[in-house]
C-alpha cells in the first residue's frame, strides 16, 4: 500500500542510548573527584566529558534537521506474525533508524497502533522488515525517524503519519483446517458426486465416501486394507471445494484461520476452493477465493474486527525501561576499543601506585582476556565466562595486591582499595558483552581517569590524559554505532567522492570544535582551590628515621653536623640537598652548582615561597640557625601554634593548601608556605621556635606530604601604612648586626632610607639600588679571608648571587633598625598547567629576605626572583592555563610537531599507495579496471551482483557495453591477450564514465 | 533471400555464428518484432535442445515454429495435439507388411529433422509421455527395435497455458526434456502494423527458404558445443540452479538437467554474439529461458519473476 508522507514533524527526545546514564553518573564521580583533590586535569576532562555529552545531546537533530518520509509502501495483504517487508522513502541524511506502525481507528477517538517494521536507512528508499500486525484492517501508518547521530548517545525522532491505502492483515494458516466439502467442478461438465481426488488418499485407490458406486469398490485393497476401498478414477476436471466458515463462533481470527488452512490445502491440491459464510443455520451464497490476495482481504475482515484486548493496568506491566536505541549488540571493533580505552586509564592508576612493566601487563591481558572472550564467533557459556572473569579479577588482584604492606588503616586505601577495584574492573570486562555494559565500562575507565587525574603529578600526566580521552571518544563512538550485521537491503548506493570528504571530514572538524569549546569552557572555570581535606595526600615511600632528634639530617638519613657537603675551591657538587642553606649555618659565599632535575613537584592553588628554614644570627660571612630544636609533635596530623614573630592565626588569613610531592631524595626538612599550621605526615616533627619545620625522617622520592599555611593578605598600599618599622622598635636578635659590618655600609642604608616614610619604601629603594649596582653571577669572586662579606659585596665585586644579594639586603635594613632575617627554600619557577602542580627544581633553591611587619608578621622580599606578594596573584582560569599549556608545548615542540604531522602525512600517502600496489599486484590492472567499473556502475545505480553486460545497461552507452565485453573477455577468454591498446582504451573510457558519475 | 550457409567455412565456431544469425534473420522476416524471442529459439535449436513455446493463441506461437522450421531446412513434419491422438499415431507403428505376413515398421511423424507438435497439451499423457525417449535419445523403440530419428532433430511445441479445460498439463519430466521456453508476448503497435499491411507474418512464410541444410546445422552445434566454459562461469550456473532449490517460493527447485541446459544455451548465445567463450551475462540470460519452466512455484507466483530474484540474489563472476 504506497502512500505519500510528508516532510514535517516535530523533533522530540525519544530517550538516552542504553547506559548512557553512566556517563552522567561518571560525571557526577569526576565532579565529586575534583572538588576532593582540586585537581586541574579532572577538570579539564570534565570539561571535555561535557561537551562530549553536550554534543551527544544536539548530534541527533542536526541529522534529522531535513528529515522526511516521502513514501512507504507496505504490502496489500499480510499475516499475522509472518515476515513482512516495507520500503520506506527517506529524506535528509541517513542512515537513520526507521520504525513503521500502522494504525487504525479504535471504537472510540483512540487509536490503536502496532509496529510492523523497523530497521536502518542508509540511504533514500529502504526496505525494512518486520512482522505481521494483529488481524483486521489498517488505514494508517505511522513512521518514526530516530537518531542518536555520530555520538550515539541521545537520541531524537519524528514520527510522521501517513495516509495511504489500507493493508489487511490475515490470521496464518491454523494446523486444523475448517471444514472442506469437495466438489467436482460443475463447470468443467461433471456432476457433483463424482469421483474427484482428495488430499488424504492415493491416486489410484481410496477409503469409501458416500455417493460412491458400488461397481467402483477394489475389492483386493479393501481385503488388504480392512476397510472398504473404492478405485480412484482420474479426472481432469478442475475440482473445487467447499470450505464452511461459521460466524459467531466468539473467536473471529481462529476461525479465518482455520477457512485459510483449508482453502490454502486445497490450492495445493490444484484444486479451487469457495467459501461458505454460515451464521447458526442460514447458508450463505458460496463465494470463490480466486487468489491468495482475495483469501487474505477475506480472512482480515471476516466476522466484523477483532476487539480490541482491554489496556493493561500500569502495575501488571512489565518493570523495565524501554529504550530508545535499537540495537544492543557490540561489534568486535567496538569492543576491542573498549580495551583499549580501559588499559589507558588502568596504567594511568597503576603507575604512580609504583607497579611496573609486569603489573601493567598484567592488567592488559586480563583486559584483553575479556575482550577475547566476549567478541569469539560462537559465545561461550554465561556461567564459563563468568568463572573465567572471576579467575582472571581474582589473578589480577593477587598479582596487585601486596598484603605484607598493610599495616594501619590508612595504608588499605593505598595498598588494597585501587587494587581491588582494577581487579573488579578487569572482571567487568567478561560481562561487556552488550551496550549498556560497554558504556558502564567506559564511564567506569573514566572514573578511573579521573581518579588518576587526581592522584597523578608527574609531567605525563598531560600525554596520558589526551590519549585517554581521545580513546574514550572513539570508543564509545564505535559503541553507539548503528547494528550492520541484520543487512537491510535496499539500493545502497556508494557515496560520491565529494561526500566520502564530506564525512570523511566531519569527525575532524567535529573533534576540532569540541576541543575548541573545552578550552572555552575551561577558561571561565578558576583553577580549583587546591585539595580539599577530605583527601589530603601524606604517605612516605621509606621510613628512613633520623639519629638526631631535631638535628638536621641528609637525604640518607645520617646527622648533618657541619654545613653542606664542600668540594674543591668552596663550591659544592650538584646534588640538591646539598645547597648550603639547608644546613645550620649558610656561608654566603657558597651557592653549589645546583642541578636542573625536578626536585619537588607542589599542588597548590597559589605559588608561594616553598621555605624550608630561616637563619637569624650573621657573622659577617655565615648565617647561623637557632640551636633550640623546638617543639616536637607526634603526627601524622600536626598541629603547630604561631611561631615567634609571627602575628597571624588560623582565623586571621586565607588558607593556603599545599601538597607536595619530592621527587628526589630530601633532607629532613618540612618545605611549607611560612606561617603553616597543620602538616599531615607520618612521623615527629619539630617545629622550630622561627616556624621552620623538621621531620623525624628524611622525606624519600615518591612521598607526599600537606600543608596547611595561613596566607597573608599583604598588598604594598598596606604594607607600606604600617610606616617606619624601626620606629616600633624590634627583638634584639632581629637587628643584630655583625661586628665587621662597615660604616659604608650603614651610610649607604642611611641614604637609601632618606625621604621615605615607610619600610616598605626603603625595601623598594634597596631593591631598586640592588637592581641597578650588581649583577647576578653565580661565578662571582670571593671576599678576602676575614673580611665582611656584604661589604665586599656591595662595594668591591658587585656582583654576587641570591644568598649575597639577600644577605645584602638584610643587612641594610637591619642596619636602619627594621627587624630582618634571611630564609631559605625552593620557589616555584614553572608550572605544570594540566597536572596543575608548581615545579621546583634543584637550581630553584633559593635564599631571600623576611622582613616583620607589625600587622602581617614576617613578610618575605626577594631581591632577585619576582614572586609577587601573596595579595597580588592573579586568578588563573583552567582554559586560560591549558591553553598556556599547549602554546608551550607548540613553540618548544614546532619542529617536531612539523616533522611529525608531515611524517603521518607521508605515511597516509605511503599507505594509501602501498595499498593500491598491492591491490594491482594481486588484481592485475585489469581486476583494478574491473573494480573501478564494478564501483562506477554500483554508483549509477545498480545493485553490483549482476554480470558485467547488465552493469553497462546501468552505465548506458556504447563504450560502456565495449568495456564490459573486453573485462568479460579477459576473466573467461582462453585465447585473451593482454593488449595495452585495449587496456588503455578501457582505462580511458572507465574515467569518462566515473566522470560522467560524478556530475 | 539470405544465401544458405554451408558448412564449408573458415573455422568451426565461425560457422555456427552464421549459421545462427542466417536463422536469426530468416525467422525475424517472418515474425514481427520479438527479437529477444527469436534469438532464444535460434539459441535453443544451435544448442540442440527441443523449444516449448508457451502463450496465448494468435501471437504467432505457430508461426514461430514454422519459420524455424523452413529455415533450419531438412524434412519438416507437424503434429496437432488432441485428445485422442495416440503414442502410435506420433512415433510410428507396427503395420502389415504389403501382402506377407510379417510385421514392418512404419515411421510416424517424429521421423522428420524438425517436428512440430501444436498444443502438445491438449494430447493425452500417454502420447506425450512417447516423445520422452525420443527427445532425449533421438531413438524410438518400438517392439523392442530402436529406430533412430535423422540427425539434427527438433522439437518445436507449443502450448496454450491460459485454456486449460480438457487439457493435460504437462508433467515434470515432459517439461524438463524441453531445453529452452519461450513465451512471445504480444508485438508492439509498429510489429502489427507490419503484420496487417502483408510485410510480416504468414505471408511470407511461403517465400521462406532454407538458410542451412541438416549437415550444415549439425556442423555449427558441434561447433557450439566447443565454446570455452570457464569454471568460474559454470560455477554461477551452479549456484544459480541451487538458489532456486533455496528459495523460499519455490517448491520444487531447478534438475542438474536444468543446468545442462543452461550451460549449452549459454555457449549457443554466446556463438551467437560471436564469442569463443561464455560470459555471465550468458548464463543469466539462458537462465532465464531453461529454468522457469523447469521449477514448481507456490501458488500464484510467477516463475520468471523467481528466476529474476534467484539470479539477483547470486553475485555474476568478474575477473
Amino acid at each position: 500500500m504506497p502512500g505519500r508522507g510528508s516532510r514535517t514533524a516535530p523533533l522530540r527526545p525519544a530517550g538516552p542510548a542504553r547506559g548512557a546514564w553512566a556517563f552522567a553518573a561518571a560525571w557526577v564521580v569526576g565532579v565529586a573527584i575534583a572538588l576532593l583533590t582540586g585537581a586541574s586535569s579532572v577538570v579539564i576532562l570534565l570539561m571535555a566529558g561535557l561537551v562530549a555529552m553536550a554534543a551527544g545531546f544536539v548530534a541527533a537533530p542536526l541529522r534529522l534537521r531535513r528529515a522526511g518520509v516521502v513514501g512507504v509502501e507496505l504490502p496489500a495483504v499480510a499475516t499475522t506474525g509472518e515476515p513482512l517487508t516495507a520500503v520506506v522513502e527517506v529524506t535528509g541524511r541517513w542512515p537513520v533508524h526507521v520504525e513503521v506502525r500502522v494504525a487504525r481507528p479504535a471504537d472510540g477517538a483512540v487509536a490503536t497502533a502496532e509496529r510492523v517494521a523497523a530497521g536502518w536507512c542508509r540511504s533514500e528508499r529502504c526496505e525494512i522488515t518486520g512482522t505481521g500486525p494483529a488481524r483486521g484492517r489498517w488505514d494508517e501508518v505511522r513512521v518514526t525517524v530516530a537518531s542518536a547521530g555520530r555520538i550515539g548517545l541521545f537520541w531524537w525522532r519524528r514520527s510522521f503519519t501517513v495516509r495511504c491505502d489500507p493493508m489487511w492483515v490475515a490470521p496464518a494458516a491454523a494446523a486444523v483446517p475448517a471444514h472442506t466439502m469437495p466438489l467436482a467442478d460443475e463447470a468443467a461438465g461433471v456432476a457433483p458426486g463424482a469421483p474427484v481426488r482428495g488430499h488424504d488418499e492415493l491416486d489410484s485407490v481410496r477409503p469409501w465416501r458416500d455417493g460412491d458406486e458400488a461397481a467402483t469398490i477394489h475389492w483386493p485393497s479393501s481385503w488388504r486394507a480392512g476397510e472398504v476401498i473404492v478405485r480412484q478414477q482420474r479426472t481432469n476436471a478442475v475440482e473445487r471445494h467447499v470450505v464452511e466458515a461459521r460466524r459467531g463462533t466468539g473467536d473471529a481470527a481462529a476461525e479465518a484461520a482455520r477457512v485459510r488452512s483449508a482453502v490454502e490445502a486445497a490450492w495445493s491440491l490444484g484444486a479451487g476452493a469457495s467459501i461458505v459464510e454460515v451464521d447458526g443455520t442460514r447458508i450463505g451464497e458460496p463465494h470463490d477465493a480466486a487468489d491468495p490476495t482475495a483469501l487474505l482481504r477475506w480472512a482480515a475482515v471476516f466476522d466484523g474486527p477483532d476487539p480490541t484486548p482491554p489496556p493493561v493496568p500500569w502495575w501488571r506491566r512489565p518493570v523495565g525501561v524501554t529504550h530508545a536505541e535499537p540495537d544492543t549488540s557490540v561489534v568486535r571493533t567496538a569492543r576491542w576499543a573498549i580495551a583499549a580505552a580501559c588499559l589507558a586509564p588502568a596504567v594511568m592508576v597503576l603507575q604512580p601506585l609504583g607497579y611496573g612493566a609486569f603489573h601493567i601487563a598484567v592488567v592488559a591481558a586480563g583486559l584483553a582476556a575479556g575482550a577475547g572472550l566476549t567478541t569469539m564467533r560462537h559465545p561461550v557459556a554465561k556461567g564459563l565466562r563468568q568463572s573465567m572473569g572471576l579467575a582472571c579479577g581474582v589473578g589480577v588482584g593477587a598479582a596487585l595486591i601486596d598484603v605484607s604492606a598493610v599495616d594501619t588503616p590508612a595504608s588499605v586505601l593505598r595498598f588494597v582499595m585501587p587494587q581491588v577495584l582494577l581487579a573488579l574492573f578487569v572482571m567487568q570486562g567478561f560481562e561487556c558483552t552488550d551496550r549498556r555494559s560497554a558504556r558502564v565500562t567506559l564511564a567506569i575507565a573514566a572514573v578511573l581517569v579521573a581518579y588518576a587525574g587526581g592522584i597523578r603529578v608527574d609531567d605525563r600526566l598531560g600525554a596520558w590524559l589526551l590519549a585517554s580521552i581521545l580513546l574514550l571518544a572513539v570508543a564509545s563512538q564505535l559503541v553507539g554505532r548503528p547494528d550492520r550485521r541484520p543487512a537491510t537491503r535496499g539500493s545502497a548506493a556508494a557515496p560520491s567522492r565529494g561526500v566520502r570528504w564530506r564525512h570523511g571530514l566531519a569527525p575532524v572538524t567535529g573533534a576540532a570544535l569540541a576541543a575548541i569549546s573545552t578550552v572555552a569552557g575551561l577558561v571561565v572555570i578558576p583553577v580549583p582551590d587546591g585539595p580539599a581535606q577530605l583527601t589530603l595526600p601524606s604517605f612516605l615511600s621509606e621510613r628512613r628515621e633520623v639519629l638526631d632528634d631535631g638535628g638536621l639530617a641528609t637525604p640518607g638519613g645520617s646527622p648533618l653536623l657541619g654545613g653542606a657537603v664542600q668540594g674543591p675551591g668552596k663550591r659544592t657538587g650538584g646534588a640538591a640537598a646539598s645547597y648550603p642553606g639547608f644546613s645550620n649555618r649558610m656561608d654566603t659565599s657558597l651557592r653549589g652548582n645546583l642541578g636542573d632535575e625536578v626536585v619537588l613537584r607542589v599542588r597548590s592553588p597559589q605559588p608561594d615561597f616553598w621555605r624550608g628554614q630561616t637563619f637569624t644570627t650573621f657573622d659577617g660571612t655565615t648565617w647561623f640557625v637557632d640551636e633550640d630544636a623546638g617543639l616536637r609533635t607526634e603526627g601524622p596530623d600536626h598541629a603547630f601554634g604561631r611561631a615567634s614573630g609571627d602575628v597571624l592565626g588560623v582565623a586571621d588569613g586565607e588558607t593556603l593548601l599545599q601538597t607536595f610531592y619530592p621527587q628526589v631524595d630530601l633532607p629532613n626538612i618540612i618545605f611549607a608556605a611560612p606561617r603553616a599550621y597543620r602538616l599531615l605526615l607520618d612521623a615527629p616533627v619539630w617545629q622550630r621556635l622561627d616556624g621552620a619545620l623538621r621531620a623525624g625522617v628524611v622525606l624519600p622520592a615518591g612521598s607526599a606530604y600537606t600543608v596547611l599555611s595561613v596566607r597573608s593578605s599583604a598588598t604594598p598600599d598596606s604594607l607600606a601604612s604600617q610606616g617606619d618599622l624601626a620606629a616600633l622598635g624590634a627583638p634584639a636578635q632581629y637587628v643584630q648586626l655583625p661586628g665587621t659590618t662597615t660604616e659604608r655600609t650603614r651610610q649607604l642604608a642611611a641614604e637609601l632610607a632618606e625621604g621615605t616614610t615607610s619600610t616598605y619604601e626603603v625595601i623598594q629603594a634597596i631593591d631598586a639600588w640592588l637592581t641597578d649596582h650588581v649583577a647576578y653571577d653565580l661565578e662571582a669572586s670571593l671576599p678576602p679571608e676575614g673580611g665582611d662579606a656584604v661589604d665586599w659585596f656591595l662595594f668591591e665585586s658587585r656582583r654576587g648571587f641570591c644568598e649575597q644579594i639577600a644577605s645584602a639586603m638584610a643587612v641594610l635594613l637591619r642596619s636602619l633598625g627594621v627587624p630582618a632575617r634571611i630564609a631559605t627554600g625552593y620557589v616555584p619557577s614553572e608550572r605544570d598547567h594540566i597536572a596543575g602542580v608548581w615545579i621546583s627544581r634543584a637550581h630553584d633553591a633559593h635564599a631571600w629576605v623576611e622582613v616583620r611587619f607589625p600587622d602581617d608578621g614576617w613578610v618575605a622580599f626577594d631581591p632577585t626572583a619576582a614572586v609577587p606578594l601573596p595579595g597580588e596573584a592573579d586568578d588563573v582560569s583552567v582554559g586560560g592555563e591549558l591553553f598556556d599549556a599547549v602554546a608551550g608545548f607548540v613553540t618548544d615542540h614546532a619542529p617536531h610537531l612539523v616533522l611529525g604531522g608531515g611524517g603521518l602525512l607521508v605515511v597516509i600517502v605511503a599507505g594509501r599507495s602501498g595499498r593500491a600496489a598491492v591491490r594491482r599486484r594481486r588484481r592485475g590492472r585489469w581486476g583494478v579496471l574491473q573494480d573501478r567499473f564494478t564501483v562506477a556502475a554500483t554508483r549509477a545505480g545498480a545493485g553490483g551482483t549482476e554480470p558485467n553486460r547488465d552493469l553497462a545497461e546501468v552505465l548506458t552507452g556504447e563504450d560502456a557495453r565495449w568495456l564490459a565485453d573486453e573485462l568479460d573477455r579477459s576473466a573467461f577468454s582462453p585465447s585473451w591477450q593482454d593488449d595495452d591498446a585495449v587496456y588503455q582504451r578501457g582505462r580511458t573510457v572507465l574515467v569518462e564514465l566515473e566522470h560522467a558519475g560524478r556530475r | 533471400m539470405t544465401p544458405a550457409v554451408t558448412s564449408e567455412s573458415p573455422t568451426a565456431l565461425a560457422h555456427g555464428h552464421r549459421v545462427g544469425v542466417a536463422l536469426g534473420r530468416a525467422v525475424g522476416g517472418v515474425l514481427a518484432g520479438r527479437h529477444d524471442q527469436i534469438e532464444v529459439a535460434v539459441a535453443c535449436v544451435l544448442a540442440g535442445g527441443h523449444l516449448l513455446v508457451e502463450d496465448v493463441p494468435g501471437v504467432g506461437k505457430t508461426l514461430l515454429a514454422q519459420s524455424l522450421a523452413a529455415a533450419s531446412g531438412g524434412a519438416f513434419r507437424r503434429v496437432q495435439g488432441t485428445a485422442d491422438l495416440l503414442p502410435g499415431d506420433v512415433t510410428g507403428t507396427l503395420a502389415p507388411d504389403g501382402d506377407g505376413f510379417g510385421l514392418r515398421f512404419r515411421p510416424g511423424p517424429v521421423f522428420a529433422h524438425v517436428v512440430l507438435f501444436d498444443e502438445l497439451n491438449r494430447a493425452n499423457a500417454r502420447t506425450q509421455s512417447a516423445l520422452l525417449e525420443v527427445m532425449e535419445e533421438g531413438t524410438v523403440t518400438v517392439d523392442g527395435v530402436a529406430h533412430r530419428v535423422p540427425e539434427p532433430f527438433f522439437v518445436v511445441a507449443t502450448q496454450n497455458p491460459v485454456q486449460m479445460a480438457g487439457t493435460y498439463p504437462l508433467a515434470e519430466g515432459v517439461t524438463d526434456r524441453f531445453m529452452a521456453a519461450v513465451s512471445l508476448g504480444r508485438a508492439g503497435a509498429e510489429e502489427e502494423l507490419e503484420v496487417l499491411a502483408g510485410r510480416r507474418g504468414r505471408t511470407r512464410l511461403d517465400s521462406l527458404a532454407a538458410v542451412v541444410d541438416p549437415a550444415a546445422m549439425l556442423a555449427a552445434r558441434s561447433a557450439v558445443r566447443t565454446v570455452h566454459l570457464d569454471d568460474t562461469v559454470a560455477r554461477y550456473a551452479v549456484d544459480v540452479l541451487r538458489a532456486t532449490r533455496s528459495h523460499p517460493r519455490v517448491r520444487l527447485g531447478a534438475s542438474t538437467r536444468a543446468g545442462v541446459a543452461t550451460v549449452a544455451m549459454a555457449r549457443a548465445f554466446a556463438t551467437l554474439d560471436g564469442r569463443d567463450y561464455v560470459a555471465p551475462h550468458d548464463i543469466a540470460r539462458a537462465s532465464r529461458a531453461t529454468l522457469a519452466h523447469r521449477i514448481v512455484t507456490a501458488a500464484g507466483e510467477a516463475a520468471a519473476e523467481v528466476v529474476d530474484e534467484c539470479l539477483a540474489g547470486v553475485p555474476a563472476p568478474r575477473r
